[in-house]
């Protein structure tokens, strides 16, 4: 275009552009007569000119904020937070930002997120917003709710999170991109919903559940994030209205609950509410609500007087617009029309369960909605295998009590005609006898929880330190709460049972077994006598005493037990159960020398969690280790160790490095390789080493143990000084983190005589060995196999001392032992046959 | 401040006066405020970013210039100076921002999605630059048009008096430009 070109162009379109619009083509036409290529500019541009009306009108300094922002964000790219190196952005919010970092001293490389305030928003109430966060992240561990690693303050007094890296699509787009299916739709939600369920366990309300807070990795493992305006279920005292107002602008009203909006008490079934819209969404690929506007007011009017439509017509209509559309659009721009996502289901398959199953969800009183995530997720699993499930449209007589109490006495003579004419009709049919059993057991249900809500409330606000002026432990609860049970709920034996069960189970991770004994019967006891003997109920029951009679070591009354629970999960099909119930059993088995029947037992665990959870998950990694440990105890050296090492690729891959589960499959891992490569088994030793001493501290019994492994090492591979060294080290811990009588010591003296007698100094060596036997006669049965072996030692050394008769009792005494234990193979039994053999072969002569 | 103003004012006169080394020291000055002054923007309106963007430019102004020290020739040239700075300064940035997507993509894409980021609909910068460069080779008029407009902010009168020709005659040009540069643009994508 040269510029005398141009000025004839501008002319022309000058003018034109003057002139109404039907009239200007014809103008240029005439203006152009004969320079087509004219014409063509001319008439190109005044098209553009109307397409490019507001194109450039907002001035570009509009964008000022981003460029301030980001020009923020950019200077703490390549800065060190805490021991992590920023590499870049990866998200922002309203307040904050997420950067992709490393650790800076990191071998490994692995990848964090780490959350930072931005500046000029680090105003008091967002800073103690983001402190709560991290409170409530803490206090979570689950596989599909994105780990704390770490937190502090910058050196400019900003306070960061650093969490899992999670690489991922938010949930709708993750299926609309992968046009995942419907059943797996469901899948990816049963997930969504373990991670809810695990937080309200944990007394931790979500608030803020929406698609965007739920990112799924390209395995389809979904992940919760941003806990940032959840709320401890425990009353709150500073919770006012003030606080209500606060949660309204800060969350997003779409998937708010009517409670929410409204500012009431928000409970874990705001959730549950949420949750029923992020399906809503998921299925129809539309929001329930189009809000379209931003007046609260208006806002909470629709959430709370609305009836959503139903799902199945919601997607219909979705359907039909496309359809519409794309016949419209079709003649002009035909390779437009399939770019909108269309869902690979049609809205038939939502019609009836799945309809009633959202909208049971999104009910608007909090107490006629599922009475917890698990009862939710239950029915959509009962939908999934084909069983009816409990959710029903609002019965007729919930809405024939709606309509009597708008219109009071008048009718009510009419309605009770006709009701038992309809409740006649609805009796003489088996269908609708199942449907109303259903209905009435989700009203107890209902009930249930929110009694047992309201107890747990009153029993943490007595915890409540402000209110005693004093920190009371969780010890000091459960006491209370035991305590108060039978006289709050004399009646109401589902609730005792549901109380005295989680109370139980709390004791028995404290390894407080009398007190989880007492509990973990009671409802044991209950159950039997309130559920029939095949429930699911009664079976969870029998789960829960048998690990703690495991536990306290009765292996023969624990089986029994396990058995029951067993037949009634697989009679029930309830998968999940019954792999839990497989790994304790696998445990006993394996504890009572029947290797095969454990290694059957973990293997079809392994199968079930495969095909529940896909094979990155933590459990899967556990079950494996289990296997790995089993094949160990029977000698099968290489399989144990292929088991470890998936085991462990599987938790690096998915836990932080510091996390116990990985440091203990790692030491695992190195004891089953000692007999064909110390030198790997002494690096991954010396690497757990250094991970404990940093997250646990220099004085932790595990790394008391992990320096026992290593001087264990060194004793194999003949290098006795430096065992012996070690073993020292690990008695020296004694009185600084380490109790007397922990079992690290026993072992550490084992290995300290051990050196001693290969140094040639029986007596030094003797007096560690008997050291060491006191201790595990104080803490183990007669014929613990730890004894045993002690005991071999011990013969060993005695004949070495001169008292020949001494220490060949107890040389063959503890070889028996040790055989009818582990059998012939195994590296204990083959160690005391060897010192067995040595002494029979010195006294032949 | 007051012997910033006064710098800047000399540097403005020496500027009108023909010294066009001082340029360089103006765009650093303004540069420094503008960012400056949109920082405090940000601070003071949490819930809304959008910037009043003329409102900037004034308090910039305001805050560089002693008015009763120059005249409106200067002011005007202020106001070129100010947009062309804008133009670099977005224009850099969307380069660097660009350079930094690469390979990040993926991540980015998934939250934007989570923070609703709003700049979807936003314009091309590196392309509109290129676009009035090329526009600027056969009317460098109408690119300077687009330059005040679009990067400094300024209205169709405060243009006119910029360069000095009718409203009139700004808005019909703008009009033209905006056309050309839009369809240009839709051509290259």
């Amino acid at each position: 275009m040269t510029p005398e070109r141009w000025f004839e162009v501008k002319d022309i379109f000058n003018t034109a552009l003057d002139l109404p619009a039907e009239r200007r083509l014809s103008f240029v036409e005439e203006r152009c007569a004969g320079d087509r290529l004219l014409r063509e500019e001319v008439a190109a541009l005044l098209e553009s000119a109307d397409e490019a009306e507001s194109f450039i009108e907002a001035p570009a300094l509009t964008r000022v904020s981003h460029l301030v922002t980001e020009e923020k964000a950019a200077s703490y790219i390549g800065r060190q937070i805490g021991a992590y190196k920023i590499e870049r952005e990866i998200g922002k919010g309203g307040m904050g930002a997420v950067y992709l970092a490393a650790r800076a001293d990191d071998e490994f490389d692995k990848k964090v997120a780490v959350k930072l305030i931005k500046r000029g928003f680090d105003t008091d109430e967002i800073i103690t917003r983001f402190r709560h966060e991290r409170q409530i992240l803490a206090a979570l561990e689950h596989p599909f709710i994105t780990r704390l690693i770490d937190g502090g303050t910058t050196d400019d007094g900003l306070p960061f999170l650093v969490m899992d890296y999670v690489e991922g699509l938010p949930l709708t787009r993750f299926c609309a991109a992968h046009r995942v299916s419907l059943d797996n739709r469901l899948n990816i939600f049963l997930k969504i919903c373990s991670a809810v369920t695990y937080a309200h366990q944990n007394l931790i309300i979500h608030r803020d559940l929406k698609p965007s807070n739920i990112l799924v990795c390209d395995d389809g493992t979904p992940k919760l994030l941003d806990f940032g305006i959840a709320k401890l279920t425990a009353p709150d005292s500073s919770s006012t209205s003030a606080t209500a107002q606060t949660t309204f602008r800060v969350m997003t009203p779409e998937y708010a609950s009517p409670e929410q909006v409204s500012g009431q008490t928000v409970t874990t079934a705001s959730d549950i509410y949420s949750l029923g819209v992020v399906l809503y969404e998921l299925l129809t690929g539309q929001r329930p609500f189009r809000l379209k506007t931003n007046n609260a007011e208006e806002i909470s009017r629709i959430i709370t007087d609305t009836a959503p439509t139903r799902p199945s017509e919601s997607l219909r209509k979705g359907e039909e617009e496309k359809r519409r559309k794309g016949e419209k659009e079709s003649g002009k721009f035909a390779s437009n029309v399939s770019s909108s996502p269309r869902l690979p289901f049609s809205s038939s398959v939502l019609r009836g369960d799945l309809d009633n199953i959202i909208l049971m969800a999104m009910r608007k009183e909090p107490e006629r909605r599922y009475s917890s995530v698990e009862q939710f997720a239950e029915d959509i699993r009962r939908y999934l295998g084909g069983l009816p499930v409990i959710a029903r449209e609002d019965s007729f007589g919930y809405r024939a009590e709606k309509f009597i109490k708008r219109n009071k006495a008048g009718v009510a003579a009419g309605m009770g005609i006709a009701l038992s004419l309809v409740g006649g009709l609805i009796a003489s049919s088996r269908q609708a006898k199942i449907a109303r059993r259903q209905r009435d057991r989700a009203v107890r249900e209902t009930e249930k929880a929110e009694r047992i809500n309201q107890f747990l409330q009153k029993m943490l606000s007595s915890a409540d330190p402000r209110e005693q002026g004093k920190d009371v432990k969780v010890i000091e609860v459960l006491g209370e709460a035991g305590k108060a049970i039978e006289s709050d709920f004399a009646d109401q034996p589902e609730i005792t049972a549901d109380l005295h069960t989680s109370i139980g189970r709390t004791y028995l991770n404290l390894g407080l077994l009398e007190s989880a004994e007492t509990h973990l019967r009671k409802a044991l006891d209950t159950r039997r006598a309130y559920f029939p003997q095949r429930s699911a109920e009664v079976a969870v029951s029998l789960n829960n005493f048998g690990k703690l009679l495991q536990t306290k070591g009765d292996l023969n009354a624990a089986e029994p037990l396990y058995t029951e629970a067993l037949e009634t999960f697989r009679r029930l099909r309830q998968n999940e159960e019954i792999a839990g119930v497989l790994g304790n059993l696998g445990y006993l088995l394996a504890l009572k020398g029947r290797n095969r029947a454990a290694i059957n037992a973990h293997t079809e665990e392994l199968e079930i969690r495969r095909a529940l959870f896909g094979e990155n998950h933590p459990g899967v990694a556990k079950t494996l280790g289990a296997l790995a440990t089993t094949f160990g105890m029977m000698g099968e050296r290489r399989k144990t160790e292929s088991l470890h090492r998936q085991a462990l690729a599987i938790l690096q891959n998915f836990c932080h490095e510091g996390h116990p589960d990985v440091i203990l499959e790692m030491t695992r891992l190195a004891s089953a390789i000692i007999w064909r490569d110390k030198t790997e088994a002494e690096q991954l030793f010396r690497q757990s080493l250094a991970l404990r001493r940093k997250y646990l501290g220099e004085n932790h019994p595990d790394v008391a143990w992990t320096i026992y492994d290593l001087a264990f090492l060194n004793a194999e591979r003949g290098d006795y000084v430096e065992s012996e060294r070690l073993a020292r080290k690990v008695l020296a811990m004694r009185g600084t983190g380490l109790t007397d009588e922990h079992p690290v010591s026993g072992s550490a003296f084992l290995i300290l005589g051990r050196s001693l007698l290969a140094q040639n100094k029986p007596v030094e060596a003797r007096a560690a060995l008997e050291e060491c036997l006191a201790l595990r006669r104080k803490t183990l049965s007669e014929n613990h196999w730890l004894l045993a072996t002690a005991n071999s030692f011990y013969g060993e050394c005695l004949t070495l001392l001169g008292e020949t008769e001494q220490g060949r009792r107890l040389l063959f005494e503890s070889h028996r032992v040790l055989l009818e234990k582990f059998g012939a193979r195994h590296e204990q039994t083959r160690g005391a046959l060897e010192r067995l053999e040595k002494f029979l072969a010195l006294h032949k002569k | 401040m007051s012997e910033e103003r006064k710098e800047i004012s000399l540097i403005l006169k020496d500027w009108s006066g023909g010294k066009r080394e001082s340029a360089d020291v103006l765009l650093s000055l303004v540069y420094d405020e503008l960012r400056k002054i949109a920082r405090q923007y940000l601070r003071k309106e949490r819930s809304d970013h959008t910037l009043q963007p003329t409102a900037l430019v004034h308090e910039a102004y305001m805050k560089l210039i002693d008015i009763s020290d120059v005249s409106w020739q200067d002011r005007a040239h202020f106001f070129a100076v100010a947009s062309n700075v804008m133009r670099h300064i977005l224009v850099d940035h969307a380069r660097a921002r660009q350079t930094e997507k690469r390979g990040g993509e993926r991540e980015r894409i998934a939250l934007e999605d989570a923070v609703n980021l709003s700049d979807k609909t936003d314009v091309d910068l590196l392309a509109l630059d290129e676009a009035m460069r090329q526009l600027a080779e056969f009317d460098a008029q109408q690119s300077k048009i687009v330059e005040l407009r679009f990067f400094g902010g300024l209205t169709i009168e405060e243009t006119a008096h910029v360069i000095g020709i009718s409203p009139a005659t700004v808005k019909r040009e703008w009009t033209m430009a905006k056309a050309w540069l839009f369809r240009r643009m839709k051509m290259e994508s």
